[in-house]
């Protein structure tokens, strides 16, 4: 089976690398490689801390790809590459503790009370036991499942990887049809098309928007955090999540906009205002760069799959790629192997002019 | 139906538009809520404000914009946020908010009335987020405001109305402006008090924003402001210290009924 990917971000990597896995032959389309969302994202894999904001789906869909589908696409790839699943810690300062309790309330109200031993309080002493680098006097909770990838080092491994299995056409694509993909010169026949294009595909996601994310790295010889932690202030919102070799990714902004300029002033006194106070250590840390991308994002936040005759779209992944991504790979592979009627998540699969599909 | 800024209205809360887990939720949180009127601000989400879908999707659901300059310190600085905002969403009005203290978000009385001074005069329908000082009150009005926004307590901390005296002082003496508490509310109670001190609107933001089901919240809130208003246009016992039955008991004796003493 002949197969064209649009889109080289982490959708279109791991449906190519499954798809070559089958035996495909695999064409992917990506006019600005290493150039996307993807690149930079943190790779937080945060399933349960995710509920805060998002549907119990985000939950499913990315425990699952925890739990199974990571473990297996890493099996199988030739290098050892950064992830973790050690847990998560949210953390507040005990003046802020309405914060954490308002989380707690959210998250409960939204998981099963079965799943409750997703996490655990944690008192002073435990959080200075299992991360000595965190200033004393945080309260939070602990989150067992949770962990990190690094998905920078994750693409380029996977790019390296399907070097020599795929074909890489650095072109940018004007349409993306049932069994064709057209560039401005040519036009390219395949059994089956996958649309990965991220906010490049408005014309298939009549709901599709933008919205920014701004990313600080910075080098801490002095701090050792293992866990990602997610700090809770009243105006600011932090993440920290660690690389190896004392790597600290720091993360992230929200806002509506398609804007890819370079990360502005209040974010950077924003982020590492809040960093600052989690830990005053990091005031020496270097800062190694930072990033800027949009986020491809529906009115409900969730991914959708469009899918008509060989031809099957994926957008929607907001922050979530690395958490959800080999989820929706695995799924959209069991829909081309046995059909409809063997997918896990059928509410993520709508047909291209359904329009009903873009409402809720 | 109510008249604000020369629009007749239906709905006496106002919303406003941040931290919300989704926009379907948003969406879906300001149709529940009849708000008829949703704050904007301009500072740092709107930036980018042609193409963009959030505020397009925004826009359809039909209700009029009150731009805010939220996170503005001077006059100067206020004011060309307002003339931007008039450019960006083709209205005059403006929720005028310009904060003297960082850590409750107090506003600058000082810097307010010069904002609003100079507002007034270039046109605009200025909504001054204000504390509930008379002082500061009458002299807003003196610089051509027809409505205010007194604060219940600092934004966002959802403390209620902390100062009740006040904002029934600034109710008594001012009977013909607009009167709306603005920030600090935080459950739908406090909306019910504002209401029934003969508030004429109550503006929020985070007692909806970030319940744990903002939709249903918001729906509270409606019912709420009805509620409140409702009293208060109905006219409400007063109170007092001797308990009276409701049910007249005329089988009992009359020296039955007399007072404990």
């Amino acid at each position: 089976m002949k197969a064209g990917i649009v889109g080289a971000g982490i959708m279109g990597q791991l449906l190519a690398f499954e798809l070559t896995h089958l035996g495909w032959d695999v064409t992917l389309f990506d006019p600005a490689a290493k150039n996307n969302c993807s690149m930079a994202a943190a790779g937080l894999l945060t399933p349960v801390a995710e509920l805060e904001k998002n549907d119990l789906l985000v939950f499913q869909l990315g425990i699952e790809a925890l739990s199974r589908h990571w473990p297996d696409v890493l099996a199988r790839l030739p290098n050892v590459i950064y992830f973790k699943r050690m847990g998560s810690l949210i953390l507040s300062h005990p003046n802020d503790q309405a914060e954490l309790l308002r989380f707690i309330q959210i998250i409960t109200a939204k998981m099963d009370s079965n799943k409750l031993g997703n996490y655990q309080q944690l008192t002073r002493e435990q959080i200075i036991d299992m991360e000595p680098d965190i200033v004393k006097g945080c309260c939070g909770y602990f989150f067992t499942q949770e962990g990190q990838i690094d998905n920078q080092q994750l693409l380029s491994t996977l790019e390296n990887y399907l070097f020599d299995k795929v074909i890489f056409k650095k072109l940018a694509v004007q349409r993306v049809e049932p069994y064709q993909v057209l560039t401005q010169q040519e036009k390219y026949h395949f059994d089956w098309v996958f649309d990965c294009r991220g906010l490049g595909a408005r014309d298939k996601f009549i709901d599709l928007r933008s919205i920014r994310g701004e990313l600080i790295w910075l080098h801490a010889p002095d701090v050792t955090i293992h866990r990602p932690v997610r700090l809770f202030h009243p105006r600011y919102n932090l993440y920290l999540v660690p690389r190896a070799e004392n790597v600290y990714l720091l993360g992230a902004s929200e806002i509506e906009s398609e804007d890819y300029s370079a990360i502005s002033v209040r974010t950077v006194l924003e982020l590492l205002t809040a960093a600052y106070y989690m830990q005053p250590k990091l005031a020496e840390a270097r800062i190694i760069k930072t990033m800027t991308h949009c986020r491809p994002t529906l009115a409900n936040h969730l991914p959708r799959i469009l899918y008509s005759d060989r031809y099957i779209a994926v957008n929607g992944l907001y922050r979530h790629g690395f958490l959800i991504g080999p989820t929706l790979a695995k799924e959209i592979i069991k829909f081309i192997q046995h059909g409809k009627q063997s997918l896990t998540y059928p509410q993520l699969w709508n047909k291209p002019n359904d329009h009903d599909s873009f409402q809720q | 139906m109510w008249n604000i800024a020369n629009q007749c209205l239906s709905s006496r809360l106002l919303l406003g538009t941040a931290q919300y887990p989704t926009l379907d939720i948003l969406k879906s949180a300001i149709v529940n809520s009849g708000a008829n009127i949703i704050t904007v601000s301009l500072r740092r989400q709107a930036r980018d404000t042609k193409n963009n879908r959030f505020w397009d999707d925004i826009k359809q659901l039909a209700c009029h914009f009150l731009p805010n300059t939220a996170g503005c310190r001077y006059a100067d600085e206020a004011i060309t946020t307002a003339e931007l905002a008039r450019e960006i969403f083709q209205t005059n009005w403006i929720k005028l908010e310009v904060i003297g203290d960082d850590y409750n978000l107090q506003p600058d009385p000082f810097e307010l009335a010069k904002a609003a001074n100079e507002l007034v005069k270039r046109g605009f329908e200025v909504f001054p987020y204000c504390t509930d000082d008379l002082v500061l009150c009458q002299r807003l009005i003196d610089y051509g405001c027809r409505i205010l926004m007194p604060w219940a307590s600092p934004i966002g901390s959802g403390k209620g109305i902390i100062n009740s005296y006040a904002l029934a002082v600034l109710r008594q003496r001012l009977p013909n402006i607009t009167l709306i508490v603005d920030a600090g509310i935080g459950r739908p109670s406090h909306a019910v008090q504002a209401m029934e001190l003969g508030y004429d609107g109550v503006l929020l933001n985070t007692a909806v924003s970030m319940a744990t089901d903002p939709v249903r919240m918001a729906g509270a809130f409606r019912d709420a402001v009805l509620a409140g208003r409702a009293a208060y246009e109905a006219g409400m016992m007063l109170e007092r210290n001797i308990s009276q039955p409701s049910t007249a008991l005329l089988d009992t004796l009359f020296w039955h009924q007399e007072v404990q003493k």
